[in-house]
């Protein structure tokens, strides 16, 4: 017995080993600013991501059903039978409601994205990373319509993000809000340089800003167009707050987002410029639609 | 030996299935509901009943194995959630004999208190990682509200992979181990 116990621990030990071996070299591997797809991870995405997508297009319709249906659960034959009218009306005019605000929120897209002479795709969020750490969102685009890593990725009101993993269909974006995702950045009035990080809750940084450059609460920040991955002008965010007490050369300097990504719906990703020239044959700018797979 | 192996492999497809099921309601079904803050680390929850209730030495594959099919939902990969799965589960292995699950309470207890020394593992990989200790606190303080609500959920949890993987009657039979 006291073999076998032995015997176990070995292997127990050895299995431990390995594993750690291999998931230390995965560690220092790993880049948490781009990513390669496994054709396993391909696989599993191609798999949940059609799932993932049917929730998030399906939202109006769990929300009326969470609403409309598991509270009135109690409530007599000939009230639920009214209700249930009132209910398949209040649905009716919900769902006429949403297509509406969907319908608002493409025109504008569409109206900002002629200003942009560069070919791009207008996607669907359909999913948020399970982790915590992690601000990345999932697309439903992919590799079959274009995008590629590394492209960036907007909406009408400002910067969302690039590109940092792609499958055939889906792609995940690594948002400004991600430490990991890093923004060179200008602020329109004074054109002072900076960096723009991820803060993890909702807000992002600005480093890198002299304590005697006459940055002030409010000040917009746009892309500075350098290090060739978003283009020059977008807007990235407003600064919030001044930190001035801190010690160093450097200010301690606050951004809110100019997207609000607790609404992110739609987003438009701009692809690549060699393929821009090939996919448009027309001086107009061209936008597909998101018709969902 | 057979229907034992055949009986593991069952459970770990069993386990991988809730996995996708419960990552996919965290990433696409809370966030369409408009809960977008935080998110619920139920792969964490999973290895940590796989460290705590099973002695398998196959432990540190199927760790491997759930942190495989997680790195599709998340861009914190495979290779760190099962570093720290590993090194969680030897710290569980030496605990184990101290360590009763026979309320909620005590559930809610012990699997709180492994999630905290997961997350700060975990964020410490990260910050290594990121060449700063700035966003230590920041990172650690935001996954708590999660592990909060996992805790709390992690009887019923538990008790479904108990179920799966047979624990008790598994216990009994071999006296000692699955």
């Amino acid at each position: 017995m006291r073999r076998i116990v032995s015997e176990s621990s070995k292997i127990k030990i050895i299995n431990n080993l390995l594993v750690l071996v291999f998931a230390l070299y995965g560690i220092s591997q790993k880049r948490f600013d781009l990513e390669e797809m496994t054709l396993f991870q391909k696989i599993v995405v191609e798999v949940v991501a059609p799932v993932q997508k049917g929730l998030s297009s399906g939202r109006e319709e769990l929300v009326s059903l969470i609403d409309n249906y598991v509270r009135i659960v109690n409530t007599s034959k000939e009230n639920a039978f009214l209700k249930k009218k009132i209910d398949r009306l209040e649905n009716d005019l919900f769902q006429m409601e949403e297509i509406r605000r969907e319908n608002f929120r493409l025109k504008q897209m569409l109206s900002y994205s002629e200003d942009i002479g560069q070919s791009k795709v207008l996607a669907q969020v359909i999913g948020w990373d399970s982790a915590n750490q992690f601000k990345v969102l999932r697309l439903n685009r992919g590799s079959n319509d274009g995008i590629k890593v590394m492209s960036p990725v907007i909406t009408h009101l400002g910067l969302v993000g690039y590109i940092y993993r792609v499958g055939t269909n889906y792609s995940d974006v690594l948002t400004i809000l991600d430490p990991n995702n890093r923004v060179d950045a200008l602020v329109e009035r004074t054109r002072t340089h900076g960096i723009v990080e991820g803060v993890f809750n909702y807000h992002c940084s600005l480093k890198y800003i002299s304590r005697t450059d006459p940055v002030e609460v409010g000040d917009k920040l746009i892309t500075a167009g350098v290090g060739g991955i978003y283009p020059k002008g977008v807007k990235v965010g407003m600064v919030t707050d001044i930190d001035r007490e801190t010690t160093g050369m450097t200010l301690g300097v606050e951004i809110t987002p100019s997207v609000d990504f607790h609404k992110l719906e739609e987003v438009l990703v701009l692809l690549p410029k060699t393929d821009a020239s090939t996919a448009q044959t027309s001086t107009e700018p061209s936008v597909e639609v998101a018709k969902g797979h | 030996m057979q229907p034992r192996f055949s009986r593991l492999m069952l459970s770990t497809f069993m386990t991988l299935g809730i996995l996708i099921a419960l990552e996919i309601g965290t990433s696409a079904f809370f966030p369409a509901l408009g809960w977008r803050e935080y998110r619920l680390a139920f792969n964490v929850v999973i290895i940590l009943f796989m460290a705590l209730k099973l002695t398998t030495p196959l432990l540190p594959w199927f760790v491997m194995m759930l942190q495989l099919v997680h790195a599709a939902f998340s861009v914190e990969g495979w290779a760190l959630g099962t570093l720290v799965g590993i090194l969680v589960s030897l710290i569980a292995s030496y605990l184990k004999e101290i360590l009763q699950f026979s309320s909620a309470i005590a559930t809610i207890v012990t699997v709180q208190l492994f999630q905290i020394v997961w997350y700060v593992l975990t964020v410490s990989v990260i910050c290594l990682k990121l060449g700063t200790f700035e966003s230590f606190s920041l990172l650690f303080w935001n996954a708590m509200p999660g592990t909060l609500l996992l805790s709390l959920l992690s009887p019923v949890l538990f008790n479904l992979l108990n179920r799966v993987w047979n624990v008790e009657e598994m216990v009994n039979r071999s006296g000692m181990e699955i």
